[in-house]
């Protein structure tokens, strides 16, 4: 994970970057519709590409979520 | 050579008296509290239509505002559009309806048209091009949304941002060498219908005991088919795809970088939004408006609000060149540039 996007994350899932591993559980109280959206804007600016929230709804970790970008990277 | 063109000549604009703050919002949703909606939204109060009070009212109680400037008399306009998605009826046209409340001439052209965010560039196009066009001298354009009476008071992520307002707008022909309204950029894309929506009410999906039945979202907000659903994270999506596409191409259509612009001015969704969108877009801080601290989410009068209130501040001096963009339900959207006159 891009140190810059790790931050993001961790400023919104209110959780230490350390916290941050692969098995990392999107089931927090603050993975909601502002986490989502959060996310969305920092997987933006990082990578570049928009993932469509349908996809990010599926992710249940961090893992997920990386493997979602990477997809969406290689489309482009 | 100075040929006749429209240009923009003033706004007002209508709140409605009932207010509900973040300090009443965080009483009802306990887990929020009214700094964290503050900060969340960008807004700390909301205008509330009274159960009575209903799109016309907010509209007409703008344009008297607009007519007491003595910018104008009622019997001078020569059209009038109504933006509204919540009119008082299906039938007849609101629009009419307003013409007799204001005293407009009987050979008024007026009109209603459904859009949201997007409506008062759409508005703009449409005044610019009976102007320029000759149909018309003095065009009124009303826009007035009372989204508060499609929303479940249980669904915070629409109760938080949605306002209820009219705006009056007056467009008229000046001679100018320059033009003082355009160009424009439109765009639909009606795969995002359902990302917000009021499903049932209207034909395809009538009233029946069904749509009364409320039900919790993962997010713990509750609503019926009766009312406003908002996609909010697939609206962002939608957002950040379109809004900085279609102000790339309003500069490349006008010849114009960001520089060049004195001021923008975006549909006042949320300042979540409006952050996410000026960072993507790499506009700076003093040139890009966020004015809906006081005001909401009032859909489609967000954008002659703020142009009103940059006006009236003076952050908008005579000469300026201002870039307008309304984004939303639809999906629709449009964007403009407007020269203050």
């Amino acid at each position: 994970m891009n140190a810059s996007f790790r931050t993001k994350m961790s400023a919104i899932l209110r959780v230490s970057e350390d916290a941050l591993t692969d098995e990392f559980p999107l089931n927090s109280d603050y993975w909601d519709s502002l986490g989502l959206m959060g996310t969305i804007a920092a997987i933006d600016e990082v990578y570049g590409v928009i993932i469509p929230t349908g996809e990010l709804e599926q992710c249940s970790t961090i893992a997920d979520l990386m493997d979602a970008v990477h997809r969406h990277s290689g489309k482009r | 050579m100075a040929t006749q063109k429209a240009a923009w000549l003033a706004t007002s604009y209508y709140l409605p008296t009932q207010k509900l703050t973040n300090t009443q919002l965080a009483i009802e949703f306990g887990d929020w509290g009214a700094a964290k909606i503050l900060e969340k939204t960008g807004i700390a109060v909301r205008s509330i239509a009274h159960p009575d009070e209903c799109a016309s009212d907010l509209g007409v109680a703008a344009a008297e505002k607009l007519f007491a400037t003595q910018v104008c008399s009622p019997s001078e306009i020569d059209f009038l559009m109504f933006c509204t998605q919540t009119p008082d009826f299906f039938m007849p046209t609101t629009a009419c309806l307003i013409q007799q409340r204001l005293g407009l001439r009987t050979d008024c052209g007026a009109l209603d048209f459904n859009l949201g965010c997007s409506g008062f560039v759409y508005g703009l196009a449409l005044a610019k091009s009976l102007i320029e066009s000759g149909t018309a001298g003095k065009v009124l354009l009303i826009t007035a949304e009372t989204y508060s009476k499609f929303i479940n008071p249980r669904d915070r992520s629409v109760r938080t941002i949605f306002s209820d307002a009219g705006a009056a707008t007056l467009f008229d022909v000046l001679d100018s060498e320059d033009e003082l309204i355009g160009p424009f950029v439109f765009g639909t894309d009606g795969s995002g219908g359902q990302d917000l929506i009021v499903r049932a009410g209207a034909f395809r999906c009538p009233v029946n005991s069904e749509s009364d039945v409320e039900k919790m979202d993962r997010s713990g907000n509750w609503r019926s088919d009766k009312d406003l659903y908002m996609n909010g994270p697939e609206v962002f999506n939608f957002t950040l795809r379109a809004v900085p596409e279609a102000l790339n191409n309003l500069l490349a259509k006008s010849g114009k970088c960001i520089a060049d612009i004195d001021y923008f001015i975006f549909h006042q969704a949320n300042k979540f939004m409006l952050d996410g969108l000026r960072e993507k877009l790499g506009i700076p801080g003093d040139k890009f408006c966020i004015d809906l601290e006081s005001y909401g989410n009032t859909v489609s009068s967000t954008i002659p609000i703020a142009l009103a209130n940059a006006r009236r501040s003076e952050i908008l001096k005579t000469g300026d060149l201002v870039a307008i963009l309304g984004f939303g339900v639809g999906y629709s959207w449009a964007g403009a540039l407007i020269r203050i006159t």
